[in-house]
């Protein structure tokens, strides 16, 4: 045959959720023994579609073949079988077994019903490694010691033990240091020599042209752009992405930032011990909202652990109105004036258990009590004002938590700060997971906490929430910050984000 | 329509600790007529109860942190003991003393160990059981000491405050002092978070290590009230004291609506519990059952009313 065939290939693959169209007839292919770099926003669809390659959800209509011959995938096991492979972002290894056994795991050959050959899994797994030219891991070595590049290596063997023509990386890189993603490409490149069609999904387009042949770009449930890498720039990549999406208004502010004013927050040098952050440097002034743009894994989150408390700087300072608060413990941090929002409410936010005032107070019921005792009177009368001025949707001060929605539990966190009123409120990721409606909220609240005076500091992952509310964004890479955009100065939006982080 | 479901379940779980209170009070005046509802034996119930229900106080501190003290036995026998032994030589006031003291050392042991090795309060304390138990046995060779001090006796164990038995007295008392730390004053709040979910208490500012730590204390010195009163009501002090007890008062936590995952609870709830399961103790006993079945029917319905109370936790 004289053209390529094509490992996979889709055909106007349609889904929707109820009345929610997700994918509008997608279509693309990938040949044998090509890269293929899959890019595309939130809710682009670029997950739904993976999903239904891999026999997770189930296409409303459309045509997969692989090989070349139609297939029908219904579960994760025909996608397995028809040769499709995926290895998600969160690692399956079991930590505490050896090499060999996780990549046995549960297809261990047997030398009777109840004995596992084990020589046969060495033998087996030492050839596999001869194969995909590895020399420096040992099959008999814990999984879990070894670095995490080595374990992504590891999952990426497993994966094609099972000989597939396909196979799909979600976001292979974004634990991994510079180095390992080195190794990691270089065994891309050997798949690749072996006539496997891989499919990248990153959002790293530097990462996309540095390896891929081809790249196609969702947006809005469909193929924005597809071409071949070495015809396609970030900003062409960047605009495909963001579509033609109208620029959001920015989210008026009462009162300017006092610029004049001497800096509330000034962090120096800052390093944490597992140099994730490295060196950072900035200040936060009065009533300015301070956002940091930055990739996972640019250490956006560890900088804000290492300012609160939760976990220990290793250089550097960190001074509050002129008073030196490095490395202090969180318990202290409300006292000093510096407050936290984390990024997984579920887990570090609420107690979803309690009530809407238990949580909304529960940094500082010191503040209602009179000789030790607790005047519930009055923590009523507040948490009923702090309900109505954050607008949560709730049936009371004693609901429970785990009964309001997401955006409404957020709200509730915010109350807890707007309550305790710092110096300084360091938000980490704090749209993700509402509705869009509790997104615009949220925007206000941070833009009204700035008003009234307070330095935020505004970690995100939704590029548009920080060209919206921040006076000035810094972007983070490799745990310091290589750029800054002001605004009145710059253009702040999500594609001049996009860019700003992509070079 | 989910709301409602839920809803429905926070009455039950609420309600449920009345509705076994009342199920073993009428089961029990029905099978055992003119035995079991007369005021001698509701008075008898109180005393014998009262130390159940004063070391289930702690208790509630311990499990709604998240943690749990299995030592409390140990604790018990031996704050009995030292009391005992200080009263020998020592005035009423000071023998007290020295017997809270055994709780605060045995709890405070209990909670450095817990939060500064990271091991979980249920290995902690099976650990720090052990040695307690040990502590008590050793002290006085397996020997019971007596008490002679009426004083103490009197104030501690079987004299009365009008028609109230003094035990009913202390227990009233410590139950209201642990529902007011509870539920009006900021540690008690601290001590629900921190149940409820850690790792939110900690970015909230709460310094959890601490709150676990005074939780395991408070636990420790409620043990030591319930050998202090042992000591009063048996007019002596022996290692055996509370060894039987810890079943017991986890029980009556439980059943009294304290979430045994931790974060939510009442100290009232845990002493109506407590009276669930000391009519549950002298009823069985008043029926007849020898040793072995009431241990055994004891058992089983200990299981079924703590099963009825954690109804919730399972739908969710």
């Amino acid at each position: 045959m004289v053209e390529k065939r094509n490992a996979l290939e889709l055909r106007e693959i349609h889904k929707s959720f109820y009345q929610n169209q997700v994918l509008k007839g997608v279509s693309f292919s990938v040949e044998k023994g090509t890269i293929l770099g899959l890019l595309g926003g939130n809710g682009a669809g670029k997950s739904t579609l993976m999903k239904i390659v891999n026999g997770v959800y189930r296409k409303d209509s459309g045509v997969i073949l692989v090989d070349g011959k139609e297939i029908q995938i219904q579960s994760a096991q025909d996608a397995r079988k028809s040769g499709i492979a995926m290895v998600y972002q969160e690692l399956s290894l079991v930590p505490t077994l050896t090499v060999v056994q996780n990549l046995f795991l549960n297809a261990e050959p047997h030398k009777s019903v109840f004995r596992v050959d084990e020589k046969e899994c060495l033998r087996r797994t030492k050839e596999a490694f001869v194969e995909f030219g590895i020399d420096d891991i040992d099959p008999n070595a814990v999984t879990g010691e070894l670095p995490i590049g080595k374990q992504q290596l590891i999952e990426i063997i497993k994966a094609m033990l099972k000989n597939p023509h396909v196979l799909i990386l979600d976001e292979p890189t974004a634990s991994l240091t510079q180095r390992e993603i080195g190794l990691l490409f270089d065994f891309m490149e050997k798949l690749k020599a072996k006539g496997i069609a891989i499919i990248l999904i990153s959002h790293h387009m530097q990462e996309i042209v540095q390896i891929c042949d081809r790249a196609v770009i969702l947006f809005n449930g469909a193929v924005a752009l597809e071409d071949s890498v070495s015809n396609l720039t970030i900003p062409m990549m960047v605009e495909a992405m963001v579509g033609h999406k109208v620029q959001e208004t920015t989210v008026e502010r009462k009162n300017p930032v006092r610029y004049d004013e001497e800096p509330l927050l000034v962090v120096k040098g800052l390093t944490s011990r597992d140099g994730k952050v490295n060196r950072a440097d900035f200040q936060i002034y009065p009533g300015e909202v301070v956002g940091i743009a930055g990739l996972m894994g640019s250490g956006r989150t560890e900088l804000i652990k290492c300012i609160y408390g939760i976990m220990k700087p290793k250089e550097g300072s960190v001074m509050l109105k002129g008073r030196n608060i490095t490395g202090q413990r969180p318990w202290k941090a409300i006292e000093n004036g510096v407050f936290m929002i984390p990024e997984d409410r579920r887990k570090s936010g609420i107690v979803s258990i309690h009530s809407v005032k238990m949580n909304l107070f529960m940094s500082a019921w010191n503040r209602f009590s009179k000789h030790t005792c607790i005047d519930d009177k009055k923590a009523e009368k507040k948490a009923m004002e702090l309900i109505s001025r954050l607008d949560i949707k709730t049936t009371g001060t004693g609901q429970e938590l785990k009964n309001l929605s997401g955006g409404n539990q957020q709200k509730v966190v915010f109350g807890k700060s707007i309550f305790l009123h710092p110096d300084i409120l360091m938000l980490d990721d704090p749209t993700v997971g509402v509705d869009v409606e509790a997104k615009e909220s949220i925007c206000h609240i941070v833009a009204d906490i700035a008003d009234s005076g307070s330095g935020v500091l505004m970690v995100s992952s939704e590029f548009e929430h920080l060209a919206k509310v921040c006076d000035r964004i810094l972007i983070m890479k490799h745990g310091a910050f290589t750029g800054e955009l002001r605004r009145g100065t710059d253009e702040l939006s999500e594609s001049s984000l996009l860019v700003a982080v992509q070079s | 329509m989910q709301k409602s479901k839920n809803a429905k379940n926070i009455n039950l779980s609420q309600f449920i600790v009345y509705i076994s209170f009342f199920i073993v009070l009428i089961g029990f005046s029905v099978l055992l007529p003119g035995k079991f509802l007369t005021a001698n034996n509701i008075l008898n119930i109180l005393r014998q109860t009262a130390m159940i229900s004063v070391a289930a106080v702690g208790m509630t501190f311990a499990i709604t942190a998240g943690q749990i003290d299995l030592s409390t036995g140990g604790v018990t026998a031996t704050a009995s003991l030292v009391t005992a032994l200080a009263l020998q030589k020592a005035p009423a006031m000071a023998a007290v003393l020295a017997g809270l003291c055994v709780g605060l050392v045995c709890g405070g042991l209990n909670g450095i160990i817990l939060t500064k090795c990271r091991i979980p309060a249920f290995i902690v304390t099976l650990g720090t059981s052990s040695v307690y138990t040990g502590i008590a046995r050793a002290m006085t060779n397996l020997e019971a000491v007596p008490i002679t001090n009426e004083t103490f006796t009197n104030y501690f164990g079987s004299g009365n405050l009008g028609i109230i038995p003094t035990l009913f007295f202390w227990t009233i008392i410590l139950t209201l002092a642990g529902q007011y730390l509870y539920k009006k004053t900021s540690f008690g709040r601290a001590v629900l978070a921190v149940g409820g979910n850690e790792s939110a208490a900690r970015y909230s500012g709460i310094n959890a290590d601490k709150i676990k730590f005074w939780s395991m204390v408070i636990c420790g010195l409620a043990a030591s009230c319930a050998g202090i009163l042992y000591a009063g009501r048996m007019h002596g002090a022996r290692y055996t004291y509370g060894e039987n007890d810890s079943m017991n008062i986890i029980a009556a936590v439980v059943i009294g609506g304290t979430s045994f995952s931790g974060g939510k609870g009442t100290v009232l709830g845990t002493l109506i519990g407590s009276l669930v399961i000391g009519m549950l103790n002298n009823g069985l006993l008043l029926l007849g059952l020898s040793v072995n079945a009431q241990m055994v029917a004891r058992g089983i319905v200990i299981i079924v009313a703590v099963s009825l109370s954690l109804r919730e936790k399972k739908n969710d």
